[in-house]
């Protein structure tokens, strides 16, 4: 069931390099690590606070995958997100939920912490369960 | 028309991941419309940008927008946006909109849609933010 994440299926998988830490069935938790790519920096010298947002979607999206055993990913509706500390262009670990999963609607949530474990990032996302797109060749 | 001879300083990294090209701003509206090119660095099994992703666009054009707004002197820093993804961003030339809706002393409401070139509505979004001297970028490279 994990290889699933470890396997770059899409360019934007790609350019994040999502890495698979662990998955927890019962909470329908999954936990990656990111290394945001330097073209993600802000004038700040950070991760530019929108594309923060690709880090969770990838976490969320990764969550539903595995809950439905690897049948659905999101196509995200609605997103919400707040910052509350920059994310530095550094190891980054994303944790990713799904709250419900009915046929018509998902509900996922997302966080993303520093190595020592500070909350930098949170997301909620509201989407449409979808059957996983076929790989391109 | 402002002197926007600072924009020049924008070029940082994400710009050129975003393919951002500014191109104009209504000062009666407080309204920055900016080109963007999707890359296929961004773009998911689907066909569309990373749903997550599109917030980098929306969040680009939004900043602009404040910035122009004071005279390149402040920049906005971003604590909560909430987006709605209408369709699918393509590869290609999109148009953002960005626009400073309250801009008081201590917080900063913006926002901001993506358009296709035929005026569709992609996505929008609404952001509140924080006020903060305009990086220089003399941060950069500091990993």
């Amino acid at each position: 069931m994990t290889k699933i994440y470890e396997e770059q299926r899409s360019p934007s998988a790609t350019l994040m390099g999502s890495e698979f830490v662990s998955f927890d069935a019962e909470k329908g938790e999954l936990t990656t690590r990111f290394t945001p790519p330097p073209s993600f920096a802000s004038p700040r010298g950070a991760v530019q606070g929108g594309l923060i947002a690709g880090f969770l979607d990838e976490v969320m999206g990764g969550a539903l995958l595995a809950v439905t055993d690897e049948q659905h990913l999101p196509l995200n509706l609605d997103m919400s997100l707040s910052f509350m500390r920059m994310v530095p262009l550094a190891p980054i670990i994303a944790k990713g939920r799904v709250v419900r999963a009915g046929n018509r609607v998902a509900f996922l949530e997302g966080e993303l912490y520093d190595e020592e474990g500070k909350l930098l990032a949170r997301a909620r996302s509201t989407a449409l369960p979808t059957p996983v797109p076929e790989t391109e060749g | 028309m402002k002197d926007n001879i600072f924009l020049a300083s924008f070029i940082s990294p994400h710009t050129q991941l975003l393919g951002s090209e500014f191109q104009s701003w209504d000062p009666d509206t407080l309204t920055a419309t900016m080109r963007f090119t999707v890359k296929r660095d961004v773009i998911t099994a689907r066909g569309g940008v990373q749903g997550g992703l599109v917030a980098g666009y929306l969040d680009d054009v939004m900043g602009y927008a404040h910035v122009l707004s004071t005279d390149g002197e402040l920049a906005p820093l971003t604590l909560e946006l909430s987006m709605s993804l209408l369709k699918p961003v393509r590869e290609g030339p999109i148009i953002g909109k960005g626009r400073v809706v309250k801009a008081g002393r201590r917080v900063i409401y913006l926002e901001g849609e993506l358009l296709s070139e035929d005026g569709e509505v992609l996505a929008r979004a609404t952001s509140t933010n924080i006020p903060t001297p305009r990086p220089t970028g003399a941060d950069m490279g500091t990993t």
